[in-house]
């Protein structure tokens, strides 16, 4: 999963997240979303969907 | 006071800002700063922002933490830099400027608690508070050559501090020696009933001991002996050695999951940390440091899986850690992959590979705060031509173990804090 996506994705990414930043925010937002794309994918190397990961919300 | 390495955003001046203190406290005759997200009434807490001080929103009361130092007689001197909203590793502030390193005002103090730290290692004060969400404490403390502490994940009170990402914030503080960082940790325990986050955990004192407890030391394999320049290696073997004469068994420990761990915290950081300034980031994106707002806006843009996967990850490493701790008593690693690098280094050359700073100097301390166990980077007095500090990871809620470890490798002359004094 090399996280990469081109332009229009990235349109389809911000329309439906309710965003519009100006254009000299999307190569960073690329970079960034490839580089979180990859750590994502290694997280998932461990995940237990199963696992719970519930924490004690005290009364 | 001159500030020579701009590690503050303001500086208070004596007098009537100095409520609350209590002058014959435990810490009467010492001296604080606070890192600029740590509420002190009257004055805006700016974290690191333009936002911040354009909104102009004064803090009624001081943070908790701040109140505690002073009523136990330590006057706070002021705010200090920091990377903006706590989102890095350098303190290259675009807003309040870059944070210089005492040791080498060409380099780096580290971040985002950069300006608590190099107050600390240039003699300014004797304390610092600062907080810690992927490393933001033990990094500086490891460039700048001072004690950093990162307590157990709800140890200390977070009200009144800002905010970066709740799942993983942490308080904690800088001292130049360990008795200094028992002394302050002490004074700031206790419940509070501002902050809903907080353990429920009564004040447990650090007794420093007279003779060094015979711990069973594991050294970190795997994630954590890859990736690091020769200095890390160097402090490493030097701390491991010290705690050895010092009687400590040392073996080879393996936490599997950290690799992991560390990308969890990643992904956390980038979408909790959008969520909390989605608002700004819809508004006003270009107030905010072009760094940090590209990353915060690629983490709103994630799935919220991803999210629920990081907290199942969190989790699963967390049991992992536990099992690990049957085995050892203290646990270490690098605290930081190499020292302080010059001031707008983009990158790091580790083992033969260019890598970016601001994503990579945390990276050893980033699974530890993501599984929220007690951490303390301590500066080794090894062969290096830099300080940097060496990571130690006790079990959660045994603070007071690491800062005995601590005082000892400080007696024995192995850590210690170089260059000014006070």
């Amino acid at each position: 999963m090399s996280g990469d996506i081109d332009g229009a994705t990235l349109d389809v990414l911000l329309r439906a997240a309710g965003l519009a930043p100006p254009e000299e925010c999307r190569a960073g937002i690329m970079a960034n979303l490839a580089l979180l794309a990859r750590h994502g994918a290694h997280l998932r190397e461990i995940d237990d969907p199963i696992a719970d990961p519930a924490e004690l919300i005290a009364p | 006071m001159i500030d020579p390495f701009n590690a503050f955003t303001t500086l208070l001046p004596e007098g009537p800002l100095t409520n609350g203190l209590t002058p014959d406290g435990p810490l009467a005759g010492t001296s604080f700063a606070a890192k600029d997200l740590f509420d002190v009434a009257g004055h805006v807490t700016l974290a690191g922002s333009k936002i911040n001080a354009d909104d102009g929103k004064v803090a009624a009361q001081d943070a908790t933490l701040v109140a505690r130092l002073k009523a136990a007689g330590c006057r706070l001197v002021g705010m200090t830099n920091m990377d903006e909203y706590a989102y890095g590793f350098a303190t290259e502030n675009s807003h309040y400027g870059t944070t210089r390193n005492p040791h080498d005002p060409s380099r780096i103090a580290g971040g985002s608690s950069g300006g608590s730290a190099a107050a600390v290692a240039a003699g300014l004060v004797d304390i610092a508070l600062g907080s810690d969400t992927n490393g933001s404490i033990r990094v500086p403390a490891s460039l700048c050559g001072v004690y950093g502490l990162k307590p157990t994940f709800g140890r200390l009170s977070r009200a009144g501090v800002y905010p970066f990402v709740h799942s993983l914030d942490h308080a904690g503080l800088f001292a130049r020696t360990p008795a200094m960082l028992a002394a302050a940790y002490d004074a700031l325990q206790g419940p509070d009933p501002r902050d809903p986050a907080q353990g429920q955990r009564p004040v447990e004192p650090v007794a420093l001991t007279p003779d060094m407890p015979p711990l069973r030391v594991g050294v970190l394999g795997g994630f954590f002996a890859t990736g690091a320049a020769p200095e890390a290696h160097t402090a490493l073997a030097h701390v491991g050695d010290g705690l050895a004469g010092l009687g400590c068994s040392i073996a080879p420990a393996l936490l599997t999951g950290a690799s992991q761990a560390r990308s969890a915290a990643f992904c956390m950081t980038a979408m909790e940390g959008g969520s909390l300034h989605r608002a700004d980031l819809m508004t006003r994106p270009m107030d905010f440091d072009p760094a940090v707002r590209d990353r915060m806006l690629a983490g709103l843009l994630m799935p919220a899986d991803l999210l629920l996967a990081a907290r199942r990850v969190r989790r699963i490493v967390a049991d992992q850690a536990r099992a690990l701790f049957a085995d050892f008593d203290l646990l270490l690693s690098p605290a930081t992959p190499c020292s302080a690098p010059r001031i707008g280094e983009a990158t790091i050359e580790i083992e033969g590979q260019q890598v970016p700073v601001r994503a990579n100097l945390g990276m050893f301390c980033q699974p530890i705060s993501f599984i929220g166990l007690p951490a303390i980077s301590v500066p080794a007095l090894a062969d290096t031509p830099l300080p940097i500090g060496v990571q130690m990871i006790a079990p959660a809620w045994a603070e007071a173990r690491l800062i005995d470890a601590a005082h000892h490798l400080h007696r024995a002359g192995i850590t210690g804090t170089t260059g000014p004094t006070p």
